[in-house]
């Protein structure tokens, strides 16, 4: 039965294998030939003096040129489709949420949708599935988000697969309705974004005692008098409703949330690392040592910080990355991809994520694919999980306060209360004839920017904090220029 | 047997043409199983008993209206209690929400075999509709779990495996209309096929055409200028209980072929208009079809305790109307003699220009 699901030829080849396979995959997806007429590629490759020539061994990708989320952005708008996609290999789209802007569109193969289904009954089983008849709670993103894409996708290669396994799929706007039917089905396994998951556990406990109330007095029956009565003794917990063993975590970094999700849910999380331009779901295993990153699909490299450094520091320099499979224990860096998508390949392409390399050696599960951590994003983004927007929103709503004063210098540091982020924003102000007023014009400001907004509405994340400073001099990059989101330990 | 469109699956277009008798033969063999199946589940088990109804593994199609109605509220009553003793021995693979307009959660189980069915259907949606090589198809979909989230993906697979080279794009109308700036892409991917409900796709011509708050107007109208939303579009296929009050509107809105379909896959059986557009076909071998007339319907509101009288669809004379009822032959809770709240008027079952043999009806 395992079989069908735990490859552990792939999973379990030792490290020197593991790479000769993923080298061999690179050279049969013939990446650079799909690449190579991309408009995406064309101009950055040109520009960079790189030929395009079939490689013939994975070194060669270092000679390669990088691209990222703006060059993906930057074809998009330059260019028809038909001059960044292989079309003809197009067949499902999906799009990221566009947090500085317009949504990346990312076309999918039926390779790669084979490949991801094959990625998730792989985590099926790592998971803890193991043939076993779970019940899956999956609280998932609506389409175009890929969320909806992979849950969708679980169902029908789960059952193409033969794994008995219960899925109740809902929207995550949607869970009143369902905490009925998972309880009843006696859900043992969540799938969710950790903080809507804990939001799910606040609304539970917020409102279980006077639901158990109100259910009391329409029904007498014994057994909700009997819940009535612990509940008047007993603060309720969302254990005493979801007996759930497991919860796979994407979307944003569990750490923050790993306590209380054990805490409140009694469950044994794990976190997975995705993202929209390459949906296969890299996931830790149950010795929770780092997530395990499948290098048989694709290439991972990382760019040291010392390198980021340097490229900040001196213009025009290219910062050299090394594989992950290479890179020492501890390491921290931004980590590259190259996949081998027919339909939009990324080569090389900068996830603009910070991560750190666990080990490269052999876990105690027995697999071999090098494991990471994932520490915050390094871009112009202040992520918040679910709640992300650009430091040019921020930017924009601080240059409209004018009433009382002007912001002359502004910095956002993100902390936690809790597992909450709670955002507080430092600011250096000018001409300030009311302080109190002044503050209060800076967060009607700050309450322009729509998604922070709905994630203090919906409870997501903390109301921001407004404090003024006399200076605000701490943090600042290798060049000397103050950062404009630093996060605080806790993070 | 008509070959239309790159999708001609033998399985599926052979059963679209079977002769009529054959299409009951097939409905006829299916009965006693369905029954069987719905026995044991408390949300029949007890109403067949008070109707006198015995468990036996012979009943045949003529047995199936002695059987008691099916309401929405019955099924909302069900979905309270989805322990897992109550579907015991049945493996269920994921839950659907159903899309009736229901005033609260109404869950449907669903397995294996209805997973199987689902692409079946996906796959007789591709066939029908005649999809093409090189078409680009959106779905404007409802989040999870409502059934029509599973399609876009049941159809890649399904043109995956007949090899039609086709892209589907899909998008959620909830977050649509949160986050508009995702419409531009459909100026620039220019659907040829869109599949939606009528309220929707109207929806979407203001989004596409209006401008929105998100952008200006110029950045969400089509490239060429036109006033046309999405002017490569050919075909529109409509699903909902609103479909065909919409339709004359999304028509002439978008100015492509558009389909009107019954949109009951959350139910598990399908239907939907030919290229000939005489009418919606319910697929007879994926349910059973009875109509309650309105002349039936009204008793019912005014005698309390009247049970209305249904007729075979394929026995109603055509320009009769009345109330669509529905027997599927799902795997885990089969839905058996379900009044959908569907007024219908049925067209009678002679062979369609299309060829193809399965009962008409029309949407009211």
């Amino acid at each position: 039965m395992a079989g069908k699901y735990f490859d552990s030829d792939k999973e379990c080849l030792p490290l020197a294998r593991l790479i000769e396979l993923q080298q061999a995959n690179l050279l049969a997806s013939k990446v650079i030939d799909y690449a190579a007429p991309s408009a995406l590629y064309r101009d950055i490759w040109q520009k960079a003096k790189f030929v395009p020539q079939p490689l013939t061994d994975r070194e060669e990708l270092k000679c390669i040129p990088y691209i990222n989320s703006a060059s993906i952005k930057q074809a998009y708008a330059e260019h028809e489709l038909v001059d960044v996609v292989n079309l003809q290999n197009a067949r499902l789209w999906a799009c990221t949420s566009g947090t500085t802007g317009a949504g990346k569109w990312i076309p999918y193969s039926d390779a790669d949708i084979e490949l991801f289904e094959q990625i998730l009954m792989r985590n099926f089983y790592l998971r803890g599935s193991k043939g076993k008849p779970h019940r899956v709670l999956a609280f998932t993103s609506p389409a175009p988000f890929v969320g909806d894409m992979l849950t969708s996708l679980g169902i029908l290669a789960q059952t193409q697969y033969g794994l008995r396994q219960e899925i109740i799929p809902i929207g995550l706007n949607a869970a009143g309705d369902v905490i009925n039917l998972a309880r009843q089905r006696q859900a043992d396994v969540l799938v969710s974004f950790p903080s809507i998951a804990m939001r799910v556990a606040e609304e539970i406990t917020g409102h279980l005692k006077a639901e158990i109330e109100r259910q009391y007095h329409e029904t007498r029956s014994l057994k909700l008098f009997l819940a009535k009565m612990l509940f008047s003794v007993k603060k309720p917990t969302v254990r005493d409703v979801l007996k759930l063993r497991y919860g796979l975590f994407s979307g944003e970094s569990i750490t923050p949330y790993r306590a209380a999700l054990r805490k409140d849910f009694g469950l044994e999380p794990f976190e997975t690392y995705a993202f929209t331009e390459f949906p296969c779901l890299n996931i830790d295993c149950a010795k929770h040592d780092g997530i395990h990153i499948w290098s048989d699909c694709c290439i991972p490299e990382i760019i040291p910080e010392r390198e980021l450094e340097k490229e900040e520091a001196v213009p025009g320099y290219i910062p050299q990355a090394v594989f992950l499979d290479e890179a020492p224990a501890g390491m921290q860096g931004e980590y590259v991809v190259t996949t081998f998508s027919q339909a939009l390949p990324l080569v090389r392409y900068r996830t603009s994520d910070l991560v750190q390399v666990v080990s490269t050696g052999v876990c105690t599960c027995g697999r071999t694919h090098p494991r990471i951590k994932v520490l915050r994003r390094i871009d112009d983004i202040i992520n918040m999980g679910l709640i992300r927007f650009s430091l040019q929103e921020v930017e924009t709503a601080l240059a409209g306060v004018s009433r009382h004063g002007s912001v002359s210098k502004w910095q956002m540091c993100l902390a936690r209360q809790g597992y909450k982020p709670i955002p507080r924003l430092k600011i250096v102000g000018s001409n300030i004839s009311n302080p109190e007023a002044f503050t209060f014009e800076v967060r009607e400001q700050l309450s322009e920017i729509k998604i922070l907004q709905r994630g203090v509405e919906s409870g997501l994340v903390c109301r921001p904090e407004i404090l003024l400073e006399a200076i605000i001099d701490e943090a600042t990059t290798s060049t000397g220029k103050l950062k404009k989101v630093v996060y605080a330990a806790d993070w | 047997m008509q070959q239309t469109g790159n999708i001609n699956p033998p399985g599926i277009s052979d059963v679209e043409y079977l002769p009529f008798h054959q299409l009951l033969s097939i409905v006829d063999n299916k009965i006693a199983g369905v029954i069987a199946r719905g026995f044991p589940i408390a949300l029949y088990k007890k109403k067949w008993l008070s109707s006198g109804i015995k468990q036996n593994s012979n009943f045949k199609l003529s047995d199936l209206k002695r059987f008691p109605f099916l309401t929405q509220s019955d099924l909302i009553d069900n979905s309270r209690d989805s322990s897992p003793k109550k579907y015991a021995g049945r493996h269920i693979q994921f839950w659907n929400s159903a899309d009736i307009e229901s005033p609260a959660p109404c869950w449907l189980p669903r397995g294996k075999d209805d997973v199987a069915d689902y692409m079946r259907y996906a796959l007789r949606i591709a066939h029908v509709l005649e999809l093409r090589e090189d078409d680009r198809i959106l779905v404007l979909s409802q989040a999870a779990s409502g059934a029509t989230n599973m399609l876009p993906y049941a159809l890649a697979h399904v043109l995956k495996a007949e090899q039609v080279r086709s892209q589907i794009i899909t998008m959620d109308m909830g977050i649509l209309r949160h986050t508009k700036k995702w419409v531009e892409f459909l100026n620039r991917n220019r659907p040829k096929v869109m599949i939606a409900q009528g309220k929707d796709a109207l929806e979407l011509t203001q989004m596409l055409i209006g401008g929105n708050s998100d952008q200006s107007p110029s950045a969400s109208s089509p490239p060429d200028g036109s006033l046309k939303p999405m002017p490569d579009l050919r075909l529109i296929l409509l699903y909902g209980p609103d479909a065909a009050i919409q339709q004359t509107s999304v028509y002439s809105t978008y100015q492509a072929d558009t389909h009107l379909s019954l949109g009951l896959v959350d139910l598990n059986l399908f239907g939907m208009e030919c290229s000939a557009r005489q009418g919606i076909h319910l697929w007879l071998d994926t349910g059973i079809y009875e109509i309650i007339p309105q002349n039936e319907i009204a008793k019912e509101q005014t005698q309390q305790g009247y049970v209305p009288g249904s007729n075979w669809l394929w026995e109603t004379e055509a320009g009769i109307q009345g109330e669509l009822v529905i027997t599927n032959f799902s795997e885990i809770l089969p839905l058996i003699r379900y009044r959908t709240g569907y007024l219908v008027e049925a067209l009678g079952h002679e062979t369609c220009r299309c060829g193809r043999t399965h009962p008409r009806v029309r949407l009211l």
